[in-house]
């Protein structure tokens, strides 16, 4: 496991963030997109991608949980407080990737890319962020309030039942997958250069989730890495204020290693979500960017219209502040929690699915007025 | 013998512009020009640095019945729209 060897860390993330981001890139892949264009278009393209990612993750966790090789314990990432917070914070999640043109992952590539958009968009998470540690200590109890069950997974809450579930779910998920193959619906026709189908990209994706659940001890996760480069950039300016703000000191990630117990905060500090998060971001935006400089479709700009540049950065707002209200985002729920059947993962991605509607119904009225 | 005119050609910058905005932008030009460019009048020339695009406008604009051509020029993509 890394976490043994914690100067591994930083250097395994960044490599895993270079290669999503070049990855991402190529493909065009982006869940806020698919799920949106569900909504505003009627659109279901890239659909089967998305759900082949979920059902290769679940069947690769599957296998390694049955190999023993990945502890039926939930990972420090899926905590148990379940709580309809999820809901909420997914519907809020929803909401705003519509408005910021793509979630925590695809604004990062897409930004590498010079897009400024993205960069906004990305502005706006950071601000989420700050936003969200002003008004943590009402969200504490709001969710003391709205918590479900202290279970976080199928598996925990039903054991003897639960792989059973889950092995009869991935039957399932297989016949839209396979009917979708024969009608040739898994292949994506893509004009731009240097594309790379998404089915291929999302197959590895989830061969690298699970090489990072194996080595690190959590699937994908990158929230986390948004609220503590706020916390760093809100330390510049306000590190007073920084320092009385309960949700920059409380313990976010407890892992246990052969070193000892090993704890890490969303604030300004170097700990484990600085070298294992911050890098993995770090990473996709580098990686996105090496991809665009290579095809030499790197541009910087131009600025969007103000109307599509403020619903970005308030997209971005919203997004993070959904994340961190859900304790996680759709990577780290719909990748990480749907395959290892979180029920804090299914809150949330019921709330994702709502807030895409909403939010494809209120972005033509503020981008077209 | 009569020979027919070239249509028009239209150019739409949506230049740092991601989805869904841009599409929401570019389906909005085309039902405002319909006439023109289903009577051959005028051609749509959209200009696009988001990958995406090249992907779901076609797609879109494909359903609606014109016909698009996509081909990258320098650093960014030319879609074009016309009647089929």
């Amino acid at each position: 496991m890394l976490l043994n060897y914690p100067e591994l860390l930083f250097p395994t993330f960044l490599l895993a963030g270079l290669l999503m981001g070049w990855l991402l890139h190529r493909s065009d892949f982006c869940i806020a997109g698919i799920l949106r264009d569900i909504f505003l278009f009627r659109s279901f393209t890239q659909l089967p991608a998305l759900v082949l990612l979920v059902v290769a993750t679940m069947v690769l966790f599957q296998v390694a949980r049955g190999a023993a090789i990945l502890p039926f314990d939930p990972p420090p990432t899926l905590d148990g407080n379940v709580s309809l917070l999820a809901l909420a914070g997914g519907l809020l999640f929803g909401v705003g990737m519509v408005l910021a043109g793509g979630c925590v992952v695809s604004t990062l590539y897409k930004l590498g890319s010079g897009n400024l958009t993205s960069l906004l968009a990305f502005c706006g998470m950071l601000a989420g962020g700050m936003l969200y540690a002003e008004i943590y200590p009402l969200v504490v109890e709001l969710r003391r309030a709205a918590m479900l069950t202290q279970y976080a997974t199928l598996q925990q809450a039903w054991p003897e039942g639960g792989p059973i579930v889950a092995w009869g779910l991935i039957g399932l998920t297989a016949i839209p997958l396979l009917l979708w193959w024969r009608q040739g619906k898994i292949a994506v026709a893509s004009p731009a250069a240097g594309y790379i189908q998404p089915w291929l990209v999302v197959l590895l994706l989830a061969g690298l989730n699970l090489l990072l659940y194996l080595l690190a001890g959590w699937p994908l996760a990158i929230s986390a890495a948004y609220a503590k480069i706020a916390a760093f950039l809100e330390l510049l300016v306000a590190p007073g204020h920084v320092a009385q703000l309960a949700f920059f000191q409380q313990e976010a990630r407890v892992i246990e290693t052969v070193h000892g117990r090993l704890a890490s905060s969303l604030g300004p500090r170097i700990d484990l979500i600085f070298i294992s998060d911050v890098p993995l971001l770090v990473g996709i935006i580098l990686g996105g960017m090496a991809s665009a400089i290579a095809l030499k479709e790197f541009r910087l700009g131009p600025w969007p219209p103000l109307r599509q540049g403020v619903a970005a950065f308030a997209g971005g707002t919203l997004v993070l502040l959904g994340a961190r209200l859900a304790g996680g985002c759709n990577f780290n729920y719909v990748l990480g929690g749907l395959p290892l059947f979180s029920f804090q993962a299914v809150l949330f991605t019921a709330g994702l699915l709502g807030g895409a509607w909403l939010g494809s119904l209120l972005l033509p009225r503020i981008i077209l007025r | 013998m009569s020979s027919s005119s070239s249509p028009n050609t239209v150019e739409l910058d949506i230049l740092g512009q991601v989805c869904p905005a841009c599409m929401l932008v570019v389906l909005k030009e085309v039902n405002q020009r319909r006439q023109e460019i289903t009577s051959g009048q005028t051609r749509l020339l959209i200009r696009t640095d988001h990958r995406n695009a090249t992907v779901t406008v076609p797609e879109s604009i494909r359903k609606m019945g014109y016909r698009v051509d996509v081909a990258k020029v320098n650093n960014y993509y030319e879609i074009t729209v016309d009647r089929r």
